[in-house]
Formats: structure tokens, sequence, C-alpha cells
């Protein structure tokens, strides 16, 4: 099911900087490309940093490091971002070992790269090189966990004109008999936003049955929307649901694609997107139904030139649950995140420290096994934000007036994502059998 | 399900996520009566907002009972004679006096909105409110001129108000308790003296009084009594006057579902009949995108979103600053937060599990007895924004003023704790009130500020010090 665990990008940043020294094959014991570098760039490199991928129509990865030629160029700034681990991103400190994809290199794999490049990059022997990576997109058509069972598009592509600064839309779309005739449980779904350019803040797609009523099982699902299946944006990532993890999408079922561009206007930067959602349906029992939901704290007032605010949120659990993951989403002036368990027995557990928030970078992270806090729990989420002008300098906000909750990407948010699956709600089921 | 229901509150952050995050239009409330115009020159006005239905109620603060008032006096109720006293902004949810918004909705017929002149009057029932609302003006009638209009309107009322005061006939028996009904609308509406009146007349309100301390200015504030329910108090002379009132529940997310998809069919069918006319004329917008640019003011909708999760309650004053403490709704007394209260110790601070810290927010320093609370706490040229903490000392209470206005209940930091003061607290009020705070304007300078939570009722005094 997970093609593709441990990711690592690096970002456009500063000039591209050549190799002073041309590549020699050296003596045996020197650091190669192909024998040393090219292991460690396939494991944890090549996922974002390749023509196309988990990138968000290219929005994660701005060059490729798919082969020796596309590598060296970039040496001098790989061995930069590795040695202050800025590269693979990776933003929480606590808890390590967790989530099952956590990015970061070993000290052993820094101190490889480093070696490589102080050797002046040197290309090595090909034939230590290691099979060349096969992407599952590349058999499936651009999807990443496979080809879907089936794939709903908005009916038309839709048009950012160029005069265009922020647009926050939705489409409706309904599943067609044609594609799901029944009440049918789904293992995932792959949202891709079909732009031809770039200037999508984010994707999200919601589902809710026919009749509008609320989704089977989803509390959030008492939005007009229905029930959130996920967002995608800037440096995110799809999955699928763990085994035996399930969303029930009810024959019928209309499917929402909110979609949020926000780009500089200016002559030729407009661009189409037709989003899409591939669906893929479990075929084996699901025990759990899943739910996504926020924690919300939505109606602040963050002041200008402010260095450090919090706003904080929470919400006690009724029942035990299993929670996949945590989406903390907010924008430019966030600078850290923190979510806090505080037990029924006076305990209180860090679930994920986010010391450095990067709007640039909507990771969820995602639990390698389903993490259990039981009813009575208090989940507390806090964001930090820095409105200073330093940082809205560098982030490109207006620094001197307020900002309130809103979808611009210099309004904010302050959304504690979780999504999680209700533990007394356990009961196997199965779609039905041709 | 309605939305305010205690069984849907998981749904709020959704829901609010829903109106921005996911550019839904806004259907409720704060639209329809938020906008409340500022009132003439020495009106100050409280507002109360109860999950997104805000109501609004500008007085004349330099009425003065000295002046001759036949109407105020004690004796023998005269019909026909009334006094302005200012403007209420309704929302189309309430229900107050004759003014039924359940049954308008059962009718069909369209709730009444917007502002309304208040009158006082007395007839032989006893006392009652008029609202009286301008009729809606013609298209043609309107752009451009519509402020204009409206205050030579203003004056005019004023003048003839005036007149209505002056021919006041003497007065009557001010024993009556919850006297007057709708039927009375005509009679005390088309008043001696008052050319006209009636014509626009959209309620009449019963008033029920009590004697009080008496008080020289007129004062007004709108108290909430439960999440759906409130009082309009009003205070002068030596009356004390009260009006019930409560709100229709907002659109539940089914009807909201309903309404933004027949927004969408309406708009989609307006678009392909456009497009049928109108073919290859450039990129296709449906009507619901929500198109912003970097510099757009998003505070209406920010507001919009605020009074979802919180209550409000603001004296606004007559140069329009804005002093407001919000609450998050819905933190009953049965929930485990308000039980412990009877087990707080020495020091301890009142912990919300299920809401953000009520905060304080104020465009004019504040001065609390020998404390001053100023403005500018967080930054230069920026309103005083505080948390509000209540924190047990000894047999008594006092409030503390926090740099951290969107902490949640649970996450007080003494570190950045401003300023304590003492809080007068009387265990005898309303049971059942969830927690809420009201800001009570007693003169232009002058207010009160009450936090309450069950029968608990904490207050302190304040003065405007700018």
């Amino acid at each position: 099911m997970k093609l593709i665990s441990r990711v690592v990008a690096v970002a456009a940043v500063g000039v591209l900087i050549g190799i002073a020294a041309p590549a020699s094959a050296g003596n045996e014991a020197a650091v190669t490309y192909h024998k040393d570098v090219a292991p460690i760039m396939q494991e944890n490199c090549q996922t974002c940093h390749r023509p196309s991928g988990f990138n968000l129509s290219g929005l994660v990865a701005p060059m490729s490091f798919m082969s020796y030629a596309e590598t060296r160029p970039w040496a001098r700034a790989i061995a930069r971002k590795v040695e202050s681990r800025e590269m693979p991103p990776w933003f929480a400190t606590e808890p390590k070992g967790v989530f099952e994809n956590e990015r970061g290199l070993t000290d052993a794999e820094i101190e490889t790269i480093l070696a490589w490049v102080e050797a002046g990059a040197p290309a090595g022997d090909r034939a230590d090189a290691p099979e060349p990576l096969v992407f599952a997109e590349s058999q499936y058509d651009g999807w990443s966990h496979g080809t879907p069972d089936f794939v709903l598009r908005m009916e038309e592509p839709f048009t950012v004109p160029d005069d265009a600064y922020d647009i926050n839309i939705s489409f409706d779309v309904r599943i067609p008999e044609e594609l799901m005739a029944e009440d049918t449980w789904m293992r995932g779904w792959e949202l891709r936003t079909g732009a031809d350019g770039s200037g999508v803040h984010h994707m999200c797609a919601f589902v809710r049955p026919e009749d509008g009523q609320v989704l089977t099982g989803a509390d959030k699902s008492a939005v007009a929307l229905g029930g959130l299946l996920s967002c995608v944006a800037e440096g995110g990532e799809s999955g699928l649901l763990p085994d035996g993890y399930g969303l029930l999408v009810q024959k019928g079922s209309v499917v929402n694609f909110n979609m949020h561009f926000n780009k500089e206007p200016g002559p030729g930067t407009s661009f189409t997107a037709q989003a899409e959602v591939g669906f893929f349906v479990e075929d084996s029992p699901v025990v759990h139904s899943v739910i996504t939901d926020t924690l919300g704290n939505n109606g602040f007032e963050i002041p200008p030139n402010h260095p450090n605010y919090r706003i904080g949120m929470a919400r006690t659990l009724d029942e035990d649950i299993l929670v996949l993951n945590y989406w903390p989403h907010a924008h430019l002036r966030a600078k850290a995140a923190r979510y806090v368990a505080f037990y029924p027995d006076g305990t209180e557990e860090l679930l994920l420290d986010v010391p450095h928030y990067d709007q640039s970078w909507q990771v969820t992270y995602k639990y390698t096994e389903p993490k259990l806090l039981p009813r009575g729990t208090r989940i507390e989420a806090e964001f930090w934000y820095d409105s200073t002008a330093e940082r809205g300098a560098r982030r490109g906000f207006d620094a001197d007036r307020p900002v309130w909750f809103g979808q611009r990407t210099n309004d904010e948010m302050s959304l504690g994502f979780i999504s999680y699956a209700k533990l007394d709600g356990a009961s196997t089921t199965t779609n039905q059998q041709d | 399900m309605h939305y305010h229901s205690r069984s849907s509150r998981r749904g709020l952050p959704a829901l609010a996520f829903a109106l921005v995050f996911l550019g839904l239009p806004l259907v409720a409330g704060a639209q329809e009566a938020g906008g409340a115009e500022a009132g003439p020159a020495g009106f100050v006005r409280t507002e109360l907002a109860l999950d997104n239905r805000p109501l609004s109620f500008a007085f004349d603060s330099t009425l003065r009972a000295t002046a001759p008032r036949p109407l105020l006096a004690s004796g023998e109720a005269v019909s026909e004679s009334r006094i302005r006293l200012g403007e209420l902004t309704v929302n189309p949810f309430l229900n107050i006096g004759s003014l039924d918004a359940a049954q308008r909705r059962e009718a069909g017929e369209p709730p009444i909105a917007g502002q309304t002149t208040v009158w006082l009057t007395r007839a032989d029932g006893g006392w009652a409110l008029e609202l009286e609302q301008a009729p809606a003006e013609s298209p043609e009638e309107g752009e451009g001129e519509g402020e204009e209009s409206r205050d030579a309107a203003t004056e005019a009322e004023e003048e003839t108000a005036e007149a209505a005061v002056d021919a006041e006939a003497a007065s009557a028996s001010d024993e009556g308790q919850d006297a007057g009904s709708a039927d009375d609308v005509g009679a005390a509406g088309s008043g001696a003296g008052d050319a006209g009146a009636g014509d626009g007349i959209v309620a009449h309100i019963p008033l029920a009084r009590g004697a009080a301390e008496p008080r020289e200015t007129l004062s007004a504030v709108l108290v909430a009594t439960s999440d759906d329910t409130g009082q309009l108090v009003l205070r002068w002379h030596d009356h004390r006057w009260t009006a019930d009132f409560d709100l229709l529940p907002l659109p539940t997310p089914a009807e909201l579902a309903a309404a933004a998809a027949a927004a969408r069919v309406a708009a989609e069918e307006a678009a392909a009949e456009e497009e049928a006319e109108e073919e290859d004329e450039g990129p296709r917008v449906p009507t619901d995108t929500e198109q912003l640019d970097f510099d757009s003011d998003t505070s209406a909708v920010a507001r919009a979103l605020t009074l979802t999760e919180r209550n409000d309650s603001t004296i606004v004053l007559p140069d329009e600053s804005r002093i407001s403490v919000l609450v998050w709704q819905e933190q009953l007394v049965d929930h485990d937060d308000f039980a412990a209260l009877a087990a707080m110790g020495d020091g301890d601070v009142v912990r919300l599990t299920q809401g953000a810290v009520i905060r304080l927010r104020h465009e004019v320093a504040l001065q609390f007895g020998d404390t001053s609370i100023p403005t500018e706490n967080l930054a230069p040229g920026f309103p005083g924004s505080y948390g509000l903490w209540l924190r047990r000392v000894g047999d008594g209470w006092r409030l503390v003023f926090n740099h951290e206005p969107d902490s949640w209940g649970t996450q007080h930091d003494p570190a950045f704790d401003a300023e304590e003061i003492e809080l007068e607290h009387s265990a005898d009020g309303l049971a059942t009130r969830s927690l809420g705070a009201t800001l009570i304007p007693i003169t232009a300078e002058t207010g009160r500020l009450v936090i309450h939570w069950g029968a608990h009722e904490w207050a302190a005094d304040f003065t405007i010090s700018e």
C-alpha cells in the first residue's frame, strides 16, 4: 500500500552553484554519487524531486534529482540544506519515531553527502548505482497509489484569470451511478488539482450524501458541504488509510471541490484547473470509520507587529478514539504549533510539537500505528504567530494591520485538523461483493 | 437538530470553516442586523449578539429626566403621548412584544429587520415601546441620497418628538406590569402632537416596570438571560422598565445546505442563460466565487465568523469608540467546568475547557477603581485586548487582565498577567444561565462589567478615562 515513505525535497533557494571540481573516478575509497549518494537520494529525495509525483502539480520540489546530471549542479546547496537539517523537510521536533512519514537523514547520511561535496561531487562508477526507482504514477497515469477504482472530475476546467489575486471557489459534482452504484467503503482517495500553472493554495474535497444529511459517523458533516475527505496544499502528500480503516461514501453522494487560488495578478499569469479525486475502494473488511475534524478558535484577532501571539483551542473527547493524523494549518504569520493531550488521570503527553512552522510545508503527521486517546482526554492545540514587519517583509504580508481568520493567504487560520476513528463505533463491515 | 443546539456544537468549527475557508455565503444574522448605523450625536449604543444574531439599541443619553416630562411622572396615565428614546436595530430572528418573527416565518411573510425608531409610550394599559420603521425606499429614490434623506428625517423626528413631549398631558399610575397589548398599537401610535405617527409602527412592546433609584439620564442595556433569550432593560427617572425577548434559531445545516444548493442552482441557471447569450466572453466565473484582492476588507466576514463562536456585549460611545466583551458560547451550568467553581482553591483561576478565555476589547482606556486598563497593550495603535480570568482569592473574587486574549480557557499563563481588580460577587442570579458577560452603559462616561454564570454574578464599575 505504501509505496514510498520517506521523502526529501530541496527548495529552490539561492543561486545555482556550480561545482568547481570536475567529477573524477578518484580512488575506490572516495565517496561517489552512484555508490554512496544515489541510495540516499532515492530513499529520501526523489519522491518529491522528480518531474512529477507527490508534488501538487510541481509546487513542492522545483528541481529534479533523478540522475547525477540533475543533482550535481545543486551539490553545494544540498550540502548546506542537509547539514542545517532544513532538508528533508520535517518540522516536528517531538515526538520522534511515531509518524510513518517522518523525514530526516541520519548523521551518517549527512556526513556522506558532505564528504561527497567536499570531494568535488564525483559521479563514480555507474555500475555501483542502485536500480532506478519506479514510481507508481509512472505506471498508473500519474496516480501515486495505483490506479483508482474510479475518478471524479470537475465537469469543466476553471480559468483563473490574469487579474486574479485570490479566488476561493467550490464546485459540486455528484458521483454518478455508473461510477458507484452502491454505498461503498473507501480505503483512500487522492486529490489532484489538475492545474496547468502555479497558484493553487489548496484544494479540499468534501463528500455529502445525496439528501444533504450527515455522513455516517462524521460529526464534521454537520456542515453544509459534508464530510471532509482531505485537503492538499503546498508541501502536502496524499495517502491511503491504514488497513481496517475506511470511509463510507453513500450512493449518489455529492463531492464538493473547494479550490483556493492565490497568485500575483498580471499578464500571462492565467491558468486553468480541473480538479479530480481518485477513489480507492476498500476490498478488505473495514473495522473503523474515519472522521476528519478540526479544533478551532477562529474568532481571533492577531494584532499588528506582535512577535509572539498565541491562539489556543481544545476539545474534550466524549469517547475513545484512535487518531490517525494531525494537520496543523495556518498561514504566513504562523511560526509554531503544538498539540497536547491531557488525560483523565491528570497526566499529559505532547502529541506534536512544531516549533518552526512553515506555511509552505503543509505537512500531515501520520501515525505509523493509530494513537489511542481515551474518553475524557482533552486535546489542546496552540498556534503562535509572528506578525512583525520583519516577518512580513519575508513572507509577504502587511504587518501594520490586524489580521483575522480568512481564506486569503495573507489572512490567517488556526485549524488543528485531526483524523480519527471512534473506537466504540468499531464493527466489521465489507463492501457488497458482486 | 438546530445549529445552536448543544449536540451540534462540535460542528461549530466546521461551520466556521465552511463560512470562510470555503467561501460560503454568510447567511446568519450578522449580515441582517450587524451593521447598525451610528445614532445621532449623544447616542450611546448597547449591542448584544447571541449566536450570531445581533441586536443593537442606540439611545439618547442626553435625554434628561428633569426637563418637563409629564410622561415620566406619577399619576394618571394618558394615552397619545410618547418620547423618542433611540433606535433599535432588529434582526430577522427577533420575537419581542408584537414583533413575532416566528409567526411571520410561518405565515411566509418577510422578516422585519433593520433600524427602527423607538418610542416610549404610556397608555391606559401601562408603559410600552413602539418600534417605527420608515417604509422602504423605492430603488429610484435611493442611491446616493439615502444618508441625507435619513438625516433629514431624523431631524424632523427629533423636532416632532420634542413637540410631542411638550404636549404631553399629565400622567397616571405607574403600577402597570406587563400591561398593554398588540391591540394598543393603533391607539398609542396615533398620538396627539405627532402627526403621521403610527404609519410605520411595526411593533408594540409592553414594558414591565419596577421602581428604581432615581437616575437623571436615560440608560439602556441588552442583557442575555439564556443562549436564546434576553431582556431590554431601560433606566430613567425612578423607572426601571424591562422587555423580554427571544431569538429564533439560526438555520440548520440542512437548511443552509438547501439554501446554498438553491443559490448554486439559480446561479448556474443564470450563468447558463448568460452564456447562451454571450458565448466566448472570457473565463467562466461561477457566482459563488469569492474573489478577493490583497487589500480587500474582510473585517465584516471575520466579525460574522467571530459571532458564530462567541457572544458579544458591546457599548458604543457617541464618538463610535467600542468597548466589547466576548464570551465563548454555550458554557452551560451542567458542565463540569461550572461544577468546579465550588471547589476552587485560593488563588485558582476559573478554567474553561469548553471555550476560549473571555476577551475584553476596548478602543478607549478604562479605569476600574484605581486600576488603569490601557489600550495598545499588544501593539501601538491597537485597541486594548485582554483575556479576562476570574480568580478566587480568599472568600472573594478578583478579575485578572491578561495579555493573551485568544488563549483557550485552560491556558492561563500568569507570565502575561497585566492587572487585577476586586470584583463584587453575588450568587442570586438566574441559576440556569450559561457563562456570559454584559457591558452596561450607565452614562456616556461610565459603565459596569458583569460576568455571570448560573446564579453567580461578578461585577465591577468602570469609567472611560479618555
